[in-house]
């Protein structure tokens, strides 16, 4: 296998295992907490938490 | 004009059109406050603060430092698959192209004052600094400095972030007199660290990129796999660094085109003299188009291809959907069991495990099709394919034996698999019934006219049913509302 095909290889198994952490993530209900801490001003972030 | 000089010409413009995309909420500019939609559970790509009065989405740093830093997570699988996805399509083409502050810093550069670096002194060792930053301030005090109510600071955005500070920290503090009165140390130190960023950005290019930026040094490690590439035509080029020249983050770029510094803002390509530097974006452009489309030349594609690329969609298409619909059964009864602590009726281990079957024939099939689509050349693909579904035949079959199993055991849950049809009947009859007809795939493909008429029907009629069918109580809920045939409480 050639260096390119190595890389593209490595590519797809990383996109692929990317969007498997963003489903099993979603599915833990992570994103509840993303936005909670979002559609809050965040103190900390503005300089004055 | 070349696509890379096209892009590399208009690169600011771009960065702000998408700056003024993914920060488009106007009230906040006014009002004071921030955005509090449901788009805000996405990561955008950039380093963009979420308490920007303007902010639609949520920053990648800030959420992963929050699910770090809550006490429910010890590990953010979500935001980190989201800043991997970015990584592995773009890598830091994102730092170029779609970053706020990276804009800021550009600008700031471009202002004829003083003299040009590009690098501050001890450049190596600073350049390092930013992996410190990523693993002390991001993952380490984030998760593991937890107050009483077992929750963590976000430190990098409280210590360190100047996007937080310009973004949200002064705008904020200007349109909301409420923010006035609370300003402290932490402000005028965060203001402190702000103004000398963007006073250096005047005479050094990127210097919070290059040394401090915690979302770059994550992409930058994907950089070398990341599906957007430059690549170098070694008989093309002279290595006479003109590339390293038109470097912001100097780099020799005829030596290393994807080094972990890199940001892709492609000034390299375009100053390159000989056109020996290009960029890729492997399968997804110009090969994608060299596999399935037609050569311009090219009158007529081969129909048997042209099905079986249409058949292997039809069961990408399939598949995604049902798995779909049984991620939001699945949400649906974590959900109840989250509020209620009792698991829905529907809940027993044979269904688990009977769920579990189906959902892995599914993805049986998602591979099948993808695997037809990417084959759809080579004379046995479509055979092959074919015997597979046999065997998913043969799967749903014992999985029919283990539903009636299932009711003897249960009577009960006759109920909620007559609920489930009504609601999402594409799993249950659709994907079976799919199946079965596509283990007849090589006569379709060979145009066996009353196959492949069958098949489309099928189709077509599974995907309308499973569409209309979880439309219908809604329906007459509004129609019976509209003929006041209602009761108190019933649809409004």
């Amino acid at each position: 296998m050639t260096d390119e095909k190595k890389i593209i290889l490595i590519n797809r198994i990383l996109i692929f295992a990317s969007i498997l952490l963003v489903i099993i993530g979603v599915w833990r209900g992570e994103v509840g907490v993303v936005l909670n801490k979002a559609v809050k001003v965040c103190m900390q972030c503005m300089g004055i938490g | 004009m070349k696509k890379e000089r096209f892009f590399h010409k208009y690169r600011h413009w771009i960065q702000a059109a998408w700056f003024a995309l993914t920060n488009g909420y106007l009230r906040g500019y006014t009002s004071g406050k921030i955005y509090t939609g449901n788009t805000k559970v996405l990561c955008f790509p950039g380093l963009n603060c979420y308490s920007c009065p303007g902010a639609l989405g949520a920053c990648p740093i800030g959420s992963l430092q929050a699910v770090f830093g809550s006490n429910t997570y010890r590990v953010s699988l979500y935001v980190f698959g989201v800043i991997s996805l970015f990584g592995a399509v773009m890598g830091r083409l994102v730092c170029g192209f779609l970053c706020p502050f990276g804009l800021v810093q550009d600008l700031l550069y471009k202002i004829p004052f003083g003299p040009k670096r590009k690098n501050l002194p001890n450049h190596k060792i600073l350049s390092k600094l930013r992996y410190v930053i990523l693993i002390l301030f991001v993952v380490l005090l984030s998760s593991l400095v937890k107050d009483v109510t077992g929750m963590a600071a976000p430190w990098f955005c409280e210590w360190i972030c100047p996007s937080g500070a310009l973004f949200a920290g002064i705008p904020l503090v200007i349109l909301n007199p409420g923010f006035r009165t609370a300003i402290g140390f932490h402000f005028w130190w965060k203001l402190a660290i702000l103004l000398i960023l963007l006073f250096l950005s005047v005479v050094y290019y990127r210097p919070f990129c290059k040394y401090l930026c915690p979302l770059g040094a994550l992409y930058g490690v994907f950089n070398p796999v990341s599906t957007f590439r430059i690549k170098v035509d070694q008989t093309k080029c002279v290595k006479c660094g003109g590339c390293q020249r038109a470097c912001g983050m100097d780099i020799r770029t005829f030596e290393t085109p994807n080094s972990t510094e890199c940001i892709r803002c492609l000034n390299c390509v375009s100053a390159c003299p000989t056109g020996a530097l290009d960029t890729t974006w492997h399968i997804a452009g110009k090969d994608f188009a060299d596999r399935y489309l037609a050569k311009s030349d090219e009158t007529l594609a081969n129909p048997e291809v042209v099905r079986t690329v249409i058949l292997g969609c039809a069961m990408v298409f399939s598949s995604l959907f049902t798995l779909l619909l049984h991620l939001r059964s699945s949400v649906y009864a974590n959900f109840i069991y989250f509020m209620t602590n009792v698991y829905p009726a529907s809940y027993s281990p044979i269904v688990m495990g009977m769920n579990f079957a189906k959902v892995t024939v599914t993805v049986l099939v998602l591979i099948n099709g993808i695997s037809l689509i990417l084959q759809c050349k080579k004379a046995d693909a479509v055979r092959s394919s074919a015997q597979s579904m046999k065997i998913l035949q043969v799967i749903y079959l014992l999985l029919c034996v283990g539903m009636i199993i299932a009711i003897v055991l249960n009577p009960p849950i006759i109920g909620v698999w007559l609920n489930n049809i009504l609601t999402s009947p594409f799993p249950l009859l659709g994907m079976p019934f799919i199946t079965l007809t596509l283990s007849r795939l090589d006569k379709i493909v060979h145009g066996e006219k009353k196959a492949g008429i069958g098949f489309a029907i099928l189709f077509v009629f599974t995907i309308l049913v499973s569409l209309l069918i979880p439309l219908f109580p809604i329906l007459l809920g509004y129609a019976l509302a509209s003929a006041g045939l209602t009761g108190s409480g019933a649809v409004q």
